[in-house]
């Protein structure tokens, strides 16, 4: 029977049917499952009632159950065997990039690229709700890349600067 | 001079004017209402009797534009403007166009917006009543030097606070002389955004204080009442998310003298209509005046569940020319009153605003509970505005009723398609400080993790069963290179 992987948010499950079981993570589940409205979902399991709103977003899928929202992702084979075999090490020598924590209007650059920033320094200023917002070197390094200019707009996620 | 409202133009979006849309139908005035092209949809037009386009999208554009809104006012024959809070509700012009237009402007006079209005004007008015200010400069700086010596005097750590208006934009925390005019740079940049007057004022930073407010209600009769207080100390950027009433902090000896205050600064400033006078409270029960909001507060739902008092219905009766249906010894508080405001934003990354459709929504109902909401499923949260989506009130016959209450309907409470605050207000509310009501402004800098909780695994074992059926349901969003879908069995099985 074949198995699912999901990425929940940071944590993994597998999902599989086992002879007409629900089995998540080698755990077995009595499940009951009732479509309320577009993916708006109870399900009873083990007694329990929980519901379940399924979302597509721009973004990708997001659960909320219990007052939690996280992302959900289906996790392909391929996923699977590139995160087990890829190098974890994200250490103090590869380029750190800053990504946009929130789409908004970029005021102010406050660093130039090449110049030396310690870790906390503001690089620079993005504004979303009127509100100025400094965005931080994570860490010490070089300025590599500023990929922005002064009022421009940018969407969440968007790279912001990179540090060397 | 009295004058009957007939027809009431509502120059706000959002909770505030689905808010007093219902106030003013109650009392059998039509209303009207504007919208911006993001806003075809929302409640606020759907449940006016008239509504009329701001064309553009930007704030500028539709909400903040005086000539569009008198336009609409004159076609739509309104004889009165509610303005809301935000937006133009604390523009002394707003007020005097209306007035000259021949409108009524549900709100105080223009006069009394425009002192107020100005921090350090209204600092220089309580000061000269020997009514208590937080210690600080009662004019605007003209340099980061000015600046400099007033700290001098006063001391570090202390606040850089804009001029022109509150609410926390444009204020910044100085620890130390290093931080000065960088601060003091930025606060004026976004005073001159938020509010069009760069100009910037200090304030000693109090330790530790609860921020604490009294609502007042002045008719045009020279009668002012106040309805006790709101605590507003759970706040995050310098704004509230949770606020009750009454204060655990506040005993009535402290309503009283904070009350008679209160009292003392709108009389001082000649206010007729609502009016919320916000104080600092430090931990000797010491009160020091921070500023008045010349308008109905996002928080006056708290304050109406315990005194019974619909204070948007008062405003207008105010704005009418009508005296106070009530006089000091008859209002009495019943019971306490939680308010959680729910906004979209991601309180794991900072409370960012997290923008995107509202794809579901099924709001608390059943005892005590009232939900004062601005968007409703399909609703967009863009950039252009605040992402308050809505209030939700708990009132309980005490404290630890309404707040277990509160949790309740949280619980209950049923969004999708952003982040919510929801998960937030859940750990404050559970948080022990919060629950023995012993916390101040700093409670979210102090107790906030930004790591979310991970999902356990019964609910990850929910999810995975829903997600399962979702893409059973043929969703493509979720067909990838995976193995092919399974039929589930134990679907029908669970059934039996």
């Amino acid at each position: 029977m074949s198995k699912t992987v999901l990425a929940l948010g940071e944590k993994h499950i597998t999902v599989e049917e086992r002879n007409g079981v629900l089995v998540v993570d080698g755990r077995q589940h009595s499940a009951d499952i009732v479509r309320l409205t577009e993916g708006e979902y109870s399900v009873l399991l083990d007694g329990q009632s929980y519901h379940v709103l399924i979302t597509a977003t721009p973004r990708g899928l997001t659960a909320t159950v219990r007052n939690h929202t996280v992302p959900l992702r289906r996790h392909t084979l391929r996923e699977q065997l590139t995160e087990r075999y890829a190098s974890k090490g994200t250490g103090e020598h590869s380029d750190l990039t800053v990504n946009a924590p929130m789409p908004g209007l970029i005021t102010r650059i406050l660093r130039h690229e090449g110049s030396m920033v310690t870790s906390g320094e503001g690089v620079l200023v993005i504004e979303a709700m009127k509100m100025e917002n400094e965005l931080r070197a994570a860490r010490s390094g070089t300025v590599k890349r500023i990929f922005v200019k002064e009022k421009q707009t940018v969407e969440k996620g968007d790279p912001l600067f990179s540090i060397e | 001079m009295s004058r009957t409202i007939k027809k009431v133009l509502i120059a706000n979006r959002g909770e505030i004017a689905v808010r007093i849309a219902r106030s003013a139908k109650e009392m059998g005035i039509a209303t009207v209402a504007l919208y911006s092209e993001p806003d075809r949809s929302s409640p606020h037009v759907l449940m006016c009797d008239e509504a009329y386009p701001l064309a553009g999208r930007s704030a500028v554009e539709t909400y903040l534009n005086i000539p569009k809104i008198l336009d609409i006012a004159a076609k739509s024959d309104a004889d009165a403007v509610h303005p809301g809070y935000g937006f133009l509700s604390e523009k002394a012009e707003f007020a005097v166009a209306v007035t000259g237009a021949g409108l009524i402007f549900i709100g105080p006079r223009h006069e009394t917006i425009a002192l107020l209005g100005d921090k350090t004007a209204a600092r220089e008015l309580l000061k000269s009543r020997s009514l208590p200010i937080v210690p600080g400069t009662t004019t605007p700086l003209a340099s980061a030097a000015e600046a400099a010596a007033a700290a001098a005097s006063i001391g570090y750590p202390f606040l850089i606070k804009a001029a022109g208006g509150g609410g926390g934009k444009g204020m910044r925390k100085v620890a130390n002389e290093s931080e000065l005019a960088a601060a003091m740079e930025r606060s004026a940049n976004e005073a001159a955004k938020a509010f069009g007057d760069p100009r910037v004022y200090i304030e000693k930073y109090i330790e530790h204080p609860k921020h604490i407010e009294i609502q007042v209600l002045a008719d045009s009769h020279g009668n002012v009442i106040h309805l006790g207080e709101r605590e507003c100390s759970i706040q995050r950027r310098h704004q509230k998310v949770i606020e009750e009433c009454p204060s655990t902090a506040v005993s009535p000896e402290l309503r009283g003298a904070m009350g008679d205050a209160a009292i003392a600064v709108c009389r001082a400033a000649g206010y007729v209509n609502a009016a919320t006078v916000e104080f600092l409270v430090d931990r000797h029960h010491r009160f020091y005046f921070l500023e008045v909001n010349t308008r109905i507060q996002v928080e006056h739902p708290v304050t109406e569940m315990v005194y019974g008092i619909d204070i948007v219905k008062e405003q207008i009766r105010i704005a009418e020319g009508k005296p106070l249906s009530w006089r000091q010894q008859d209002v009495v508080p019943r019971g306490h009153a939680v308010e959680c405001r729910i906004y979209a934003e991601e309180t794991d990354n900072d409370f960012l605003p997290s923008t995107g459709r509202i794809t579901h929504l099924a709001p608390s109902e059943g005892p005590g509970i009232r939900h004062d909401a601005g968007a409703r499923p399909g609703s967009e949260i863009t950039m252009h505005y605040d992402p308050m989506i809505a209030k939700l009130i708990a009132h309980g016959s005490d404290r630890s009723e309404a707040v277990a209450r509160m949790v309740r309907a949280l619980q209950e409470y049923s969004i999708s398609g952003v982040k919510t605050t929801i998960p937030f207000c859940l750990t404050v509310l559970a948080h022990h400080d919060f629950v023995k009501g012993s916390y101040d402004i700093t409670f979210v800098e102090r107790h906030h993790r930004s790591a979310a909780a991970p999902v356990r695994h019964p609910e990850a074992a929910a999810v995975a069963a829903a997600f399962v059926a979702y893409r059973d349901a043929g969703n493509s969003a979720v067909s990838g290179s995976g193995p092919p879908v399974m039929p589930s069995r134990w679907k029908k099985e669970g059934r039996r």
